[in-house]
């Protein structure tokens, strides 16, 4: 019985993989591919990876992706923590107010909020670019980052930071050397969440990029099913999923080798 | 936390900032995919010392909107002809001083792309870059070429998977003529009934650009495409000594349409725009270019070079509008007429 | 820790102004004539809401709701039993397969959709393989490549409740006479819902809404409110429908989360 379940949660979960990793694997295939068909296997060639490096507009593209992506992460994760340690200290009406507030991004559809800060950004004298596109990518990723830091702030004992205090910290010390290493993983998982959330973007950076600032989505979408479409981009983002799981692994295998072998041993006797 | 938060707002601020600053007297372009040689631009970057930043959108309305939200001051676009008027009914386009294009001189438009909108209101606004037609791409390999008799092909019931451009105005063309109505209509009744053809046609697909790729790999036997969807391919094709699987088919009546520069009110360096206008203008970039684009060109000395063997654009459809045939162009009637095209297409696309 | 709470005020003026000022505008867009690009004068009317008699906004309401609970009960259907597995074998893996679940989500989506756009067809790169699928149009492609897209923000939730969830429960509830089925309901499942919520709410909101996803994966034939939204937006100019559109389905979205606020006090399940 216990078997035959573990062997049904074990196809299951190998289904899940297979339905999320499938569109990769044709992006893969089709990365490789010999020629600009995409519903024929020419020949096997890293003419795309080449490519990337050659077509100007696409490097800019990826550049700029990542540029915000990284800078709109590192705001979002600063303003979110602190953000998320000032509501954490709120009356309990005014924090679940602001907890509201918060969650309006998170659950409006992406093309109301992108619609919404075109209007709110075309009031204020901004030049539309960078610059908007990365106030847009934190308004929308920051909540996400005071989403994950709650809870691990609610574990803490709420006289961490009065003792701090009391020992002589002050405030900016408490924070940083007190409150900021307990809330750590929350931190790092927010921090994950706003990346993600701004690399693969399109609706929010369509409505507020202007001047010709563009990111890989909207080089995708402004090129779909014509001439100057360049499988380069596959090679992209093969290069990406590539990249991070190598990255992955390694970081698996360095905590592995920390864990003590003689714990490991016994894990496998049981099992 | 205050010196985080002037940290933050600095490099916000540096960012900002970036985006607007340059030495260089920048141009702004909005045209449609792959329709300039981006060589050439870069030649006119190189001769006037200007930095040229290229924008490329898929459809007349998306221009439209981008210039009325003004969130880029575009200096030169490129709207077909109805939104060329609708445009300037608006108050969105500076008039063209034709003085400030002596290429003009050099060079003449064709005669019968200029009798199209030669007396038409906003005919100061615009200056001609590349016409064609819309028409029907199909398979030759499943296409029995006796059924093209005309629009009937996409609209009567047959076994052929039929592909719509997902586009009101001109899937709405395509149902008017195949009833034989003007494709400007705006009688209730011949509306509601084009409405009608298109529920019953039950077209197989919707889509934009990639149609064409769908009746090459016989996904699809037929679609309604652009001549300049037909054109590429065809080139592609021809590049890269593959066999080619499909033809264009245009009925006797059927649309016209002329996309032209035109220089909007946001523009804040009209006069350069003229330069950029008047370099495309200029013989030898005008033929680099309609060579690199494919299209038709407007202007008659480079259409007589490159409609000779030697060049290789001696082909069938090449010229939108032969002898003997039947070509309307659109006109912007009303923002009501437009949306209620729209409904036609969205009962059209939900009815199956 | 109250001498905290100043943390929140740069985030609550940051939030008002960017989601406050544009609410307020596609209310008034909503009711009347505005003109969106020019800020005039306008007079309130309720001619937008004569949308709603015309046939294919009803059957895109329609759409949106059978296909998005539909992928949501499908996601579900996968994600617990994927959560659980992962959450409950006994390797030093663990997190890395949780990771490896969600990096996809770090490639681009656009490119994702149409890489299963591409499959669908009957003439596809997959004939190499012998496979050939004739499924654009169909419902099953767009429950796909939804489940595709959404379905590791489902796993994520869950997953997340479980691994914290204490074991020794379990082993009390088998103590006490409890089977596994009977554990699983009585004691597993409730306890894991806030994580369920999250889950379904991450699943559920950004599948009703989606439109590049519908739009090329039904044909143009599925048209789902997001695609409503976007034609009034982007090609019909009829901002006044699109905003009324946008403030029902946020007045809906708000209102759903009143209700998960009543049954989780906070408002922090989001993740």
């Amino acid at each position: 019985m216990k078997k035959f379940g573990n062997i049904t949660l074990f196809s299951i979960t190998s289904l899940a993989f297979i339905v999320i990793y499938f569109p990769i694997f044709v992006i893969t295939l089709l990365s490789f591919n010999d020629s600009t068909k995409d519903y024929t296997f020419v020949g096997f060639s890293f003419r795309w990876y080449i490519e990337i490096f050659k077509d100007d507009r696409l490097l800019e593209a990826i550049i700029n992706t990542i540029s915000v992506a990284v800078l709109s992460t590192l705001i979002a994760t600063i303003i979110g923590t602190l953000t998320a340690i000032g509501i954490n200290s709120l009356k309990k009406n005014m924090r679940v107010r602001m907890m509201i507030l918060n969650n309006v991004p998170v659950i409006n559809p992406d093309i109301v909020t992108g619609i919404s800060l075109m209007l709110v950004f075309s009031l204020l004298p901004l030049s539309f670019g960078m610059g908007t596109m990365l106030m847009g990518h934190i308004f929308f990723s920051t909540p996400f980052v005071v989403l994950t830091v709650m809870p691990k702030l609610k574990e803490l004992d709420e006289n961490l930071f009065d003792a701090a205090l009391d020992l002589g910290c002050n405030r900016f010390q408490a924070i940083y050397k007190v409150i900021i290493p307990s809330i750590k993983t929350g931190i790092i998982a927010g921090a994950l969440i706003a990346f993600t959330m701004s690399i693969d973007d399109f609706v929010i950076s369509y409505f507020t990029t202007g001047n010709g600032f563009q990111n890989v989505s909207l080089w995708i979408y402004s090129r779909l099913g014509r001439r100057n479409f360049s499988p380069a981009v596959y090679a992209y983002n093969t290069l990406v999923i590539f990249i991070t799981i190598t990255i992955l692994t390694v970081v698996n295998r360095l905590n592995n080798n920390k864990s003590i072998k003689i714990k490991r041993r016994l894990k496998e006797m049981k099992v | 936390m205050k010196k985080l938060l002037s940290v933050f707002v600095t490099l916000l601020l540096v960012l900002v900032l970036a985006g607007c600053s340059g030495s260089k007297e920048t141009l702004y372009v909005l045209n449609w995919g792959e329709y300039m040689d981006m060589d050439l631009v870069a030649q006119f970057e190189d001769e006037f010392n200007v930095k040229v930043v290229y924008d490329e959108v898929g459809s007349n309305e998306e221009m439209e909107v981008r210039i009325k939200s003004a969130t880029t001051k575009y200096d030169i676009v490129f709207p077909s002809d109805f939104m060329v008027d609708k445009l300037r009914q608006q108050g969105l386009l500076n008039e063209i001083d034709f003085d400030l294009l002596p290429a003009l001189d050099e060079v003449s438009i064709m005669d019968d792309a200029k009798a199209m909108y030669e007396n038409e209101a906003y005919a100061p606004y615009m200056v001609p870059y590349f016409w064609g037609t819309i028409g029907i791409l199909y398979n030759i390999d499943t296409v029995d070429e006796a059924d093209l008799t005309g629009w009937d092909i996409m609209f009567e019931p047959n076994d052929y998977k039929v592909g719509m451009y997902d586009s009101a105005r001109d899937s709405a063309a395509a149902a008017f003529m195949y009833l034989g109505y003007n494709v400007n209509t705006n009688v209730a009744s011949e509306i509601d009934e084009a409405e009608a053809a298109m529920i019953n046609a039950g077209f197989d697909l919707y889509a934009e650009e990639n149609l064409k790729k769908l009746v090459i790999t016989e996904n699809l036997d037929l679609a309604l495409v652009y001549s300049g969807d037909y054109l590429d391919e065809y080139y592609a094709a021809d590049e890269e000594g593959t066999r080619i699987n499909f033809n264009y088919f245009v009925p006797d009546i059927t649309n016209i349409w002329i996309d032209s520069f035109v220089i909007p009110t946001i523009s804040e360096n009209v006069e350069l725009a003229h330069e950029f206008i008047n370099f495309f203008l200029g013989f030898d970039v005008a033929t680099a270019n309609a060579e690199y684009v494919g299209y038709c060109p407007v202007i008659q000395e480079v259409f007589d070079l490159l409609a000779t063997d030697e060049y290789g654009y001696n082909i069938e459809n090449y010229y939108p509008f032969p002898e003997g045939t039947n070509r309307v162009m659109y006109r912007f009637i009303s923002d009501e007429r437009f949306n209620r095209l729209n409904q036609l297409l969205s009962a059209a696309k939900s009815s199956n | 820790m109250s001498k905290l709470n100043k943390l929140a005020l740069p985030y609550f003026i940051w939030m008002t102004l960017l989601v406050l000022i544009p609410t307020i505008l596609i209310l008034i867009l909503s009711l009347s004539n505005l003109d969106i690009y020019t800020l005039g004068s306008f007079t309130f009317n309720l001619d937008a809401f004569s949308i709603f008699s015309r046939p294919e906004v009803q059957v895109a309401a329609k759409n949106s709701i059978r296909l998005s609970l539909a992928a949501t009960a499908i996601c579900f259907l996968i994600g617990y039993p994927v959560a659980y597995y992962l959450a409950n074998i006994k390797s030093s893996n663990k997190t890395f397969f949780v990771s490896l679940l969600i990096i996809p989500v770090w490639s681009n989506m656009l490119l994702r959709i149409i890489a299963w756009e591409k499959l669908f067809f009957p003439k596809s790169i997959l004939n190499m393989f012998g496979l050939s699928f004739d499924l654009i149009g169909t419902d099953t492609a767009i429950l796909i490549g939804m489940t595709s897209m959404y379905l590791p923000f489902m796993v994520l939730p869950i997953y997340s409740v479980l691994e914290k969830m204490d074991k020794s429960l379990i082993e009390a509830a088998k103590d006490l006479g409890a089977n596994n089925i009977k554990t699983f309901f009585k004691v597993i499942l409730p306890l894991s819902l806030t994580g369920v919520v999250s889950g379904t709410i991450m699943t559920f909101l950004p599948s009703m809404t989606a439109f590049a996803l519908p739009e090329r994966l039904s044909g143009g034939k599925t048209l789902l409110i997001g695609n409503i939204i976007e034609d009034y937006f982007m090609k019909t100019a009829n901002i006044n429908a699109g905003s009324l559109i946008s403030i029902i389905l946020m007045v809906i979205i708000i209102f759903l989360f009143i209700l998960i606020i009543k049954f989780d006090k906070e408002g922090e399940t989001l993740i």
